[in-house]
């Protein structure tokens, strides 16, 4: 299980990455912590003739605050995320679902950047992007695009990036103190690829939810929010009951498959157990950001 | 086909080589075979097992997901650079008193593991060493070892002088 | 702050106390902790060593039409590329004891037969190039139907994998011992079931290694891998590869990184190596990938076992019907079929039932060939003798603890010959069982479940009994041999080991056994036995372990596989001793001038019995027997080496009546499972665990304690976690271990375990098996309990693994 041969070039700086990129095209790959990348090359399923590495820019691993933003640089990997003081005082579930990744050693080395731009339907980062309302910024030698969340994912391992891109920027809005959050993933063993994995930010005021945003990944092709059950929270007071209810009808919108590691109808019927138990969670947490 | 190479310098060991090494060539064969140390074990290439744990850069991480070149100007340390003046880390007397090892395949990168892991929770529960370590697969021990030698050697590292702790 | 470890036993014998029986930390330890083991990869015993890529077949079920390899030949480091049509006049098929086994070569020539079958190996100058060029072969199939099914291949519709055979059943015997169907026509009641047991694999974290040399001057082969054993697979490989046993060198490094049984099945890759380098004309290294060691290793059997058990009214067992059918894979490769006869002598487990029938059959499918995993074919067993013990009790409303203590052996019966020719030399089961009932407070456990079922909990109770089967007769695999091929002619027996000691000049002792273990602690173990006998420190003893068949005294059964070290390697450490001791006391009588009587080895010093002050210390008589030969009396020769070999003398040749004691050593276990369903996720906790064995004199407790430890995880996977799971056109879909799922640290348990010590009286330090027992309890003691924990809503789950997504459909189904 080896590598087929490739170059591999190595810029110091964000223009010449972005021209090493444009000049190969589909031929080159980035690279940044490897994780999803490399086994993919070791067992040759993926056999490109150029990486280009980006772990030596300066300037692309960061976490900082802007205004009502934490804006995060596309090379910052998934154990800064767990471990930012800023991410935990702003946007906790961020930091949680960076924790859900596998192990230290790949959390280590593994890169936000990356994770999205794979866009692994079993993956953390994009549940959280998504209900965190986060934007994505692309460059290019043409520029910077910026996506919102909802623009961003396609599909299985596909997004809105073209090919001369690099995801340079993840920018999240802060989140109020006064909301609550929710970050749950389920897996066969310890550390494995999700399963199912549930976001839950809410925010209520005088008894009542105003703003919920609810994200289910690993079940469909497409992790999206479920806006159809966020709306039937709204304007509504939390109970056992709401959250339950909530979470049966979450159940309409996803289209799980029988495999090798679980029934379509387990897969679901444990949408409902953990969208129950993170509405639930969610509402418990309220006032507790930063804390 | 002519293989395509780099010339690479990095410090394992605290023993600094200048080589020229294939770009396709993963850093845990790099260690192997250039460098013959060959403490460092490869389970699965694919980034599941840990058996290839190592440090790089006071990071414990998976050689075989990551290409020796990548490592170009790092700090490595591998099983081999554990003992230090002929004192054995804590880890690895907790490893032999506890029998945390049988087969002794997944153990240096077992070892590293529980360094890492100890770094950040210095004294943990059972329990949160049976979940830290969760990234390293061992066949032989059913864990039982493993996690008494963790548990162990917690409160010997921390006890270590900061000049001797390997990181 | 530096401890050495050498000199720092958890445990110090004292001079009343022996090193044999304590918790002596490991010798290994001392280079494996520091990165410094010697395993198959780190080899380079040659120069211009040359390395290996297998291109695998695609297919579950093809034929091979065409392959073209001029590309993969014209890239640069590569030497030379070998495929079926090279091996035709270089190889014989393995030999096997089936009556319709098809032919079975180290690679496919004509046809594959499943998804990994090697078709092709590329020798290149290294790994990378070799994989470039196995890119650039290419193979024209014509594709098959596949069958991966037991009982669908069994069907006259299925796809025949070897058509020349007519069938895919490779063997199948029935037998009948005393009045089965007396019985059963008397019975009170009878039960039947039927369970499955899964596929799953022994993902050892060292994968397959070999180094192949064919030395075409003496048409031989020197073969360096990490083989376990059994040697006799030696005779399989000089066979397939034609040459005379002599020219047959096998070497096993001194570290091998865990085998649980799938390091027997290494030698078709020892074989296919050692034709690539026959071809290559250089040595030739290949180390297997984590891929190719999910899909073309070897695998345990996934069983399909129809069970019937009669009995009386007041729960006594009076005979039972085993209809097993296990699925071998695409060939059958020995030792299989040893896993419908390597429980041969103990299908009657603990119990006292006379009466059974064995109706045993082996089916070949496409899927990787079967081999011995941890427990060999009793994990199976006892799933399903065990389930259907627990399913008598249900049925007669007896507690299934009841039920067992009524049908299992008394002590008086002891020494016990089973109805199918088993031979348990000494025991107290029912002591085992109460040591167990005790520690778990049983009644208790029973009160405080029927409190948790009131809360509305899925909580559950487990019990399995198992006789764990050590040290392997040889000849057990002459009871499938042909009904027409009379094997009186060479009728096979005996699990016999060799081990050698030499003391050198300086009294230094060197150990060297052939035993090729995989971790379980040889050096350590054979050290305290041998300090033990010469009074010394067992750090100051070198073992070398591994294997060389060359240069090193071995037997056919040598090896570690079937927990045999204890009762076998360790006799024969002794006995080597023993003969070094006798003629260490020869010299001393005669320089001390005394009779050998009166001479005793204490504290690494011959005493004279009656003058203490009359002594020599060993190091002085070594001395002496080295430099100084001539002052010897003529009747004793020089040097101080000697060999031993034991062999277990109740393990006989099949006998007459088609009865055979298919293992040396019998261990006994009992498990307890106390589990709960997790009411919204399905998932199972194991809430606690217990167990209690009888190993016999346990020769190092924490080495012990290590084993059952590492058996648990074994029973754990194959029972909640792992399966290797093919699709029907024999697609496998679980190879790698992103989709084989391995329990962690984080799933592992804990376990309260007893011991009860009655020691062997067939083996001299009174030692049996401990290796496998866990693998063979576990699987039936979960599905016990989780039977248990269902058992108010009506339904059972017989097959594995038991996945949270399994349980949910059960209970749904029962809440219609």
């Amino acid at each position: 299980m080896k590598p087929s041969s490739f170059e591999m070039y190595t810029p110091n700086n964000i223009e010449d990455a972005l021209s090493l990129l444009d000049k190969h095209g589909d031929e080159a790959k980035i690279i940044t912590g490897g994780q999803s990348l490399v086994p993919t090359i070791n067992m040759r399923l993926a056999t490109p003739k150029s990486l280009i590495d980006l772990n030596r820019i300066d300037g692309l691993r960061y976490i900082k605050k802007e205004d009502n933003k934490i804006l995060i640089g596309g090379v910052t990997r998934h154990h800064d995320l767990e471990t930012s003081s800023l991410i935990k005082e702003h946007c906790p579930l961020l930091g949680l679902a960076a924790g859900c990744i596998g192990h230290l050693a790949i959390r280590y080395r593994g890169t936000i950047g990356g994770s999205l731009a794979h866009a692994d339907p079993a993956a953390t980062l994009p549940v959280a992007l998504l209900t965190l309302d986060g934007k994505v910024k692309t460059t290019s030698v043409n520029g910077v695009r910026e996506f919102d969340a909802e623009e961003f994912f396609y599909g299985i391992f596909t997004t809105a990036m073209e090919e001369n891109e690099i995801l340079t920027e993840v920018e999240i809005p802060i989140v109020p103190k006064e909301a609550g959050y929710s970050f749950s993933t389920l897996t066969r063993i310890h550390g494995d690829f999700p399963l199912l994995a549930v976001g839950v930010l809410m925010e209520v005021e005088e008894e009542k939810i105003v703003k919920a945003r609810l994200t289910v990944g690993g079940i469909n092709p497409l992790t999206e929010r479920i806006v159809d059950v966020e709306e039937m929270l709204i304007g509504k007071k939390p109970s056992d009951e709401l959250f339950y209810e909530a979470a049966q009808s979450s159940k309409d919108f996803m289209e799980p498959e029988s495999d090798i590691s679980a029934s379509a109808e387990y897969r679901l019927h444990m949408v409902g157990v953990y969208v129950e138990e993170a509405l639930k969670n969610a509402w418990q947490n309220i006032g507790k950001v930063g804390n | 086909m002519q293989e395509n190479t780099h010339t690479m310098n990095i410090t394992v060991n605290g023993v600094n080589y200048e080589k020229e090494v294939p770009v396709r060539k993963l850093l845990s064969d790099f260690l192997r075979e250039d460098l013959g140390l060959t403490g460092t074990h490869v389970g699965c290439e694919h980034g599941v097992c840990g058996a290839c744990t190592l440090f790089v850069n006071g990071e414990a991480i998976r050689s075989c997901l990551m290409f020796a070149i990548q490592a170009d100007g790092a700090d490595v340390t591998t099983i081999e650079g554990l003992e230090r003046n002929g004192e054995l880390h804590p880890m690895q007397e907790s490893f032999s008193e506890c029998h945390g090892l049988q087969c002794g395949f997944c153990t240096p990168g077992m070892m590293m593991a529980a360094i890492d892991f100890l770094k950040h929770n210095p004294n943990p529960t059972e329990q949160e060493v049976k979940e830290g370590m969760s990234g390293n697969i061992c066949r032989c021990t059913g864990y039982k070892g493993i996690v008494d030698s963790v548990l162990k050697a917690a409160p010997l590292i921390s006890k270590l002088e900061t000049k001797s702790k390997v990181f | 702050m530096s401890i050495d470890i050498q000199s720092k036993p958890t445990e110090t014998p004292s001079k009343d106390k022996k090193w044999v029986g304590s918790k002596l930390n490991r010798l290994e330890d001392k280079r494996l902790i520091r990165g410094k083991g010697n395993y198959m990869e780190d080899l380079k015993p040659l120069p211009n060593i040359h390395h290996a890529a297998i291109l695998r077949s695609p297919h579950g079920h093809a034929r091979i039409k065409k392959i073209d390899y001029t590309k993969a030949i014209d890239i640069p480091g590569v030497r030379s590329v070998l495929v079926g049509d090279d091996i035709r006049d270089w190889v014989k098929p393995f030999p096997v004891v089936a009556d319709n086994p098809g032919k079975y070569f180290p690679m496919a020539i004509d046809k594959v037969r499943y998804v990994g079958e090697p078709v092709a190996v590329v020798i290149a100058e290294n790994q990378y190039v070799a994989e470039d060029a196995l890119d650039l072969i290419n193979v024209e199939y014509e594709a098959l139907s596949a069958t991966v099914n037991i009982e669908e291949a069994i069907s006259e519709e299925a796809p025949l994998l070897h058509e020349e055979e007519g069938t895919n059943v490779a063997i199948q015997r029935n037998t009948k011992f005393g009045n089965v169907d007396e019985a059963f026509e008397e019975a009170d009641t009878v039960v039947k079931e039927r369970v499955v047991f899964n596929r799953f694999t022994c993902m050892p974290l060292e994968t397959y290694g070999v180094i192949g040399h064919w030395d075409s001057s003496n048409h031989a082969a020197n073969i360096w891998c990490n083989f376990q054993g059994p040697f006799s697979m030696h005779a399989v490989m000089a066979k397939a590869l034609g040459v005379v046993p002599n020219k047959l060198r096998i070497m096993v490094p001194s570290d091998v990184g865990g085998g649980f049984g799938i390091k027997i099945t290494i030698y078709p890759y020892s074989c296919l190596i050692t034709l690539a380098s026959r071809k290559a004309g250089v040595p030739v290294k290949w180390i297997e990938d984590r891929r190719e060691n999910l899909i073309g290793s070897s695998s345990g059997t996934d069983r399909v076992t129809y069970m019937e058990m009669a009995a009386k009214k007041d729960g006594t067992i009076t005979g039972v019907r085993y209809k097993i059918m296990d699925s071998v894979g695409a060939y059958i490769r020995p030792p299989e079929p040893g896993t419908i006869f390597r429980p041969y002598g103990n299908y009657s487990g603990p119990y006292k039932f006379r009466n059974v029938e064995l109706d045993l059959t082996a089916v070949m499918t496409n899927k990787v060939p079967t081999g011995p995993n941890r427990g060999y074919s009793c994990g199976q067993l006892y799933h399903a003798l065990e389930r259907t013990v627990d399913k008598l009790a249900h049925t007669l409303n007896i507690d299934p603890v009841d039920l067992r203590r009524k049908n299992i052996l008394e002590p008086s019966q002891f020494p016990y010959t089973t109805p199918t020719g088993g031979y348990y030399d000494v025991g107290d089961y029912p002591a085992v069982l109460n040591k167990l009932l005790k520690s778990a407070d049983y009644k208790q456990l029973l009160k405080k479940q029927e409190e948790m079922r009131k809360q509305g909990r899925h909580v559950g109770i487990g019990i399995s009994l198992a006789v764990d089967p050590a040290a392997s007769n040889m000849g057990y695999m002459d009871v499938g041999t042909p009904k027409d091929h009379s094997n009186k002619e060479r009728p096979k027996s005996g699990s016999s080991e060799a081990a050698t000691i030499t003391i050198d000049y300086g009294g230094g002792i060197t150990v060297t056994l052939n035993t090729a273990p995989q971790g379980q602690g040889h050096e350590t173990v054979a050290a305290q036995i041998v300090a033990d006998q010469f009074g010394c420190s067992p750090y100051d003893i070198l073992v070398t372990t591994g294997s060389d068949t060359g240069t090193r005294a071995w037997t056919i059964a040598s090896g570690a596989y079937s927990s045999r070290f204890s009762g076998t390697a360790a006799n024969a450490i002794l006995m080597a001793c023993e003969g070094l001791i006798v003629k260490m006391k020869k010299v001393a009588s005669h320089l001390m001038e005394c009779s050998t009587e009166n001479l005793d080895v204490i504290d690494g010093k011959v005493v004279h019995k009656e003058d203490a002050q009359l002594s020599m210390s060993l190091k002085k008589l070594a001395g002496i027997i080295h430099w100084n030969p001539t002052i010897l009396p003529d009747e004793i020769s020089n040097g101080l080496t000697h060999t031993s070999y034991f062999s277990l003398d109740s393990v006989k040749p099949v006998d007459e009546n088609g009865r055979v004691n298919s293992s040396g050593l019998y261990s006994f276990a009992v498990d307890l499972a106390l589990v709960e369903i997790d009411k919204k996720t399905f998932e199972l906790n194991i809430l606690k665990y217990y167990m209690a064995h009888d190993i016999g004199k346990s020769l190092n407790p924490q080495i012990v304690e290590g084993q059952l430890y590492g058996g648990m995880l074994h029973g754990l996977a194959n029972t909640l976690y792992e399966e290797m799971v093919y699709d029907k056109n024999g697609q496998i879909l679980t190879g790698t271990l992103m989709d084989y799922t391995c329990p962690t640290s984080a799933e592992s348990i804990d376990l309260e375990i007893d011991h009860l010590e009655t020691p062997s009286t067939l083996t001299p330090l009174g030692a049996r098996g401990t290796g496998e027992v866990a693998t063979m309890t576990v699987p039936a003691a979960l599905t016990n309990a989780v039977n248990d924990a269902l058992k108010p809503y009506n339904v059972v789950i017989n097959d594995l693994p038991i996945t949270p997504s399994k349980l949910f459909s059960i209970l749904k189904e029962a809440e219609k």
